[in-house]
C-alpha cells in the first residue's frame, strides 16, 4: 500500500513538475524578449548614456519556487552516488531567471539597471517529512530613469 | 561600448539528460546494491540462525511484547488441542518446549509465536471437519519452529532495516521505497517458508495416521472462501491456496503417501 502511495507521489510529482516547469519556461522566455532591451549589468557604474538623470530607486524581484516529489526522489539518489543533481538545475535556473524578470517589471521605465545581485535562500532546509523544499531567489539591482 | 541585448543562444546551466533516464540509472544502481546486499547477509542469517540455541531464541523474544490473544472460557478443546500435540511431538521432535493455547477468535488461523507456543483460533476449531485436517494444521506450525522461521523473518527484517538505515539515515523517500521493493522480494522468501512448512505437515501427518488423508481439506476451505483480487496476491506472504493444494497433492504422489479415511473432529466447543 506504501508502494503505491509512493508510486502515485511520484508520477503525480513528475506529471505536474514537467508541466508546470515548462510552462514556465515558455513565459520566462517571452518575457526575456520583452525585457532584453533593457541593460541589466553587474557593474557598479552606469554605461555611458546620453540624458540627464530624473530617477534612482532600488529594483527587486523575488520567487519561491518549491521541488516537486519526483524532484526530491532524483535527489535523494544522487545524494548516494554524488555527481551534478541535474534534476535541481531546471529548479535553480528558473528562480534565477523569473527573479531577474521581476526586478526588471518592478521598474518600468528605467534605462537601465546596475550593480544586480542575486541572493538565495533555501526554505526548510532541513529534509524533515513532510516538509517541503524550496528555494527563494531575491535579485536586486539600481534602476536608473534617464530623460 | 554600446549595450546590445542579446539573450544566450543555449542554457549551459541545464543538463541535457532527461531526468526520467537519470531516475533509471540511479534506481537500477542503487536497487542492485542492495539487493546484493540484502542476498549476502539473507544467507548469513540463514547460517547464523543454526548456532542459535532455542533458549537464547526465548531471551532475545521476551524483549518483544507478543499479543497472546483471549483465552477461550471452554477449557475442553484446549484439552484435547493439547493433548494432540503431544502425541504429534513423537512425529515432531523439536528443541522447543512447545505448547498451545485456544484464542477465543471468530478467525479460521493459527498462529506459531516465537519459543514455541501455538496459539490456535476457536473459529478454526469451529470450521475442521477432521481430525487430520488440525493435525496438519499444527504440523504446518511445528514447521514453522522446526525451519527457526521466526529468527529468519527477523533477521531479515533486521538486515533490510539496517541496509535502509545505513545508506539513506532515518525517514528517507527513498529508504521508504526500498523497504517496500525488497520487501516485496522478501514475501517471495515467505512464501518458501510456507511451502516448506506445508511439507513438514505433511511429513508429521504421514507419520502420526500412517497416511495423508485430509492434508488438503484446510486449503481447500480457505480457497472457497477467499475473495482476495489476483492481482495483490503478487504482495501476499503466503502461496496462493489452489497452489498449496497443487503443491500437497504432488508431493503426496512423489513421496508415495497413502490417503485413507479421515478420523472425525468430534470436540465441541463446551
Amino acid at each position: 500500500m506504501d508502494f503505491i502511495i509512493f508510486l502515485t507521489l511520484l508520477l503525480l510529482g513528475y506529471g505536474f513538475g514537467t508541466w508546470a516547469e515548462s510552462r514556465h519556461y515558455k513565459s520566462i522566455e517571452k518575457r526575456e524578449i520583452q525585457y532584453q532591451k533593457l541593460p541589466t549589468i553587474a557593474l557598479k557604474h552606469p554605461l555611458p548614456q546620453k540624458g540627464k538623470v530624473v530617477k534612482v530607486k532600488l529594483a527587486s524581484g523575488n520567487v519561491v519556487i518549491s521541488v516537486d516529489y519526483f524532484k526530491r526522489f532524483l535527489a535523494a539518489l544522487r545524494n548516494i552516488f554524488g555527481g551534478r543533481v541535474s534534476a535541481y538545475e531546471t529548479l535553480v535556473d528558473r528562480a534565477r531567471r523569473e527573479a531577474t524578470l521581476r526586478m526588471k517589471e518592478s521598474c518600468p521605465g528605467a534605462t537601465q539597471i546596475i550593480n544586480v545581485r542575486l541572493e538565495t535562500a533555501s526554505i526548510s532546509k532541513n529534509s524533515k517529512k513532510g516538509s517541503v523544499g524550496s528555494i527563494e531567489v531575491f535579485a536586486y539591482g539600481t534602476a536608473i530613469t534617464y530623460r | 561600448m554600446e549595450y546590445s541585448g542579446k539573450l544566450p543562444t543555449s542554457n549551459v546551466n541545464v543538463s541535457k539528460r532527461t531526468p526520467l533516464q537519470e531516475l533509471l540509472i540511479l534506481l537500477g544502481g542503487v536497487l542492485g546494491i542492495c539487493l546484493i546486499f540484502y542476498l549476502c547477509l539473507g544467507w548469513a542469517v540463514d547460517y547464523s540462525i543454526q548456532h542459535i540455541s532455542p533458549e537464547e531464541e526465548n531471551e532475545l523474544y521476551a524483549l518483544m511484547k507478543l499479543p497472546a490473544g483471549e483465552e477461550e472460557k471452554a477449557a475442553g478443546r484446549t484439552l484435547a488441542v493439547q493433548t494432540l500435540l503431544k502425541e504429534l511431538q513423537k512425529c515432531a521432535p523439536l528443541p522447543y518446549q512447545v505448547s498451545i493455547n485456544v484464542s477465543d477468535s471468530k478467525q479460521v488461523n493459527a498462529v506459531a509465536f516465537p519459543g514455541g507456543h501455538i496459539l490456535v483460533f476457536s473459529g478454526l476449531l469451529d470450521q475442521v471437519s477432521s481430525e487430520n485436517e488440525l493435525v496438519f494444521v499444527l504440523g504446518h506450525e511445528l514447521g514453522h519452529f522446526k525451519h527457526r522461521d521466526h529468527l529468519r523473518s527477523l533477521g531479515r527484517g533486521l538486515v533490510l532495516w539496517v541496509i535502509s538505515l545505513f545508506l539513506l539515515g532515518p525517514d528517507n523517500d527513498v529508504g521508504d521505497f526500498l523497504f517496500s521493493a525488497l520487501g516485496v522480494a522478501n514475501r517471495t522468501h515467505s512464501r518458501q517458508q510456507e511451502s516448506a512448512a506445508d511439507e513438514y505437515a505433511l511429513e508429521v501427518l504421514n507419520c502420526h495416521y500412517g497416511h495423508v488423508g485430509g492434508s488438503t481439506k484446510f486449503f481447500e476451505h480457505l480457497r472457497d472462501n477467499n475473495q482476495t483480487p489476483e492481482i495483490l496476491k503478487y504482495y501476499s506472504t503466503h502461496p496462493s491456496d489452489q497452489k498449496r493444494i497443487d503443491d500437497l497433492n504432488a508431493l503426496a504422489i512423489k513421496k508415495n503417501y497413502k490417503v485413507a479415511s479421515v478420523k472425525p473432529w468430534v470436540v465441541a466447543a463446551n
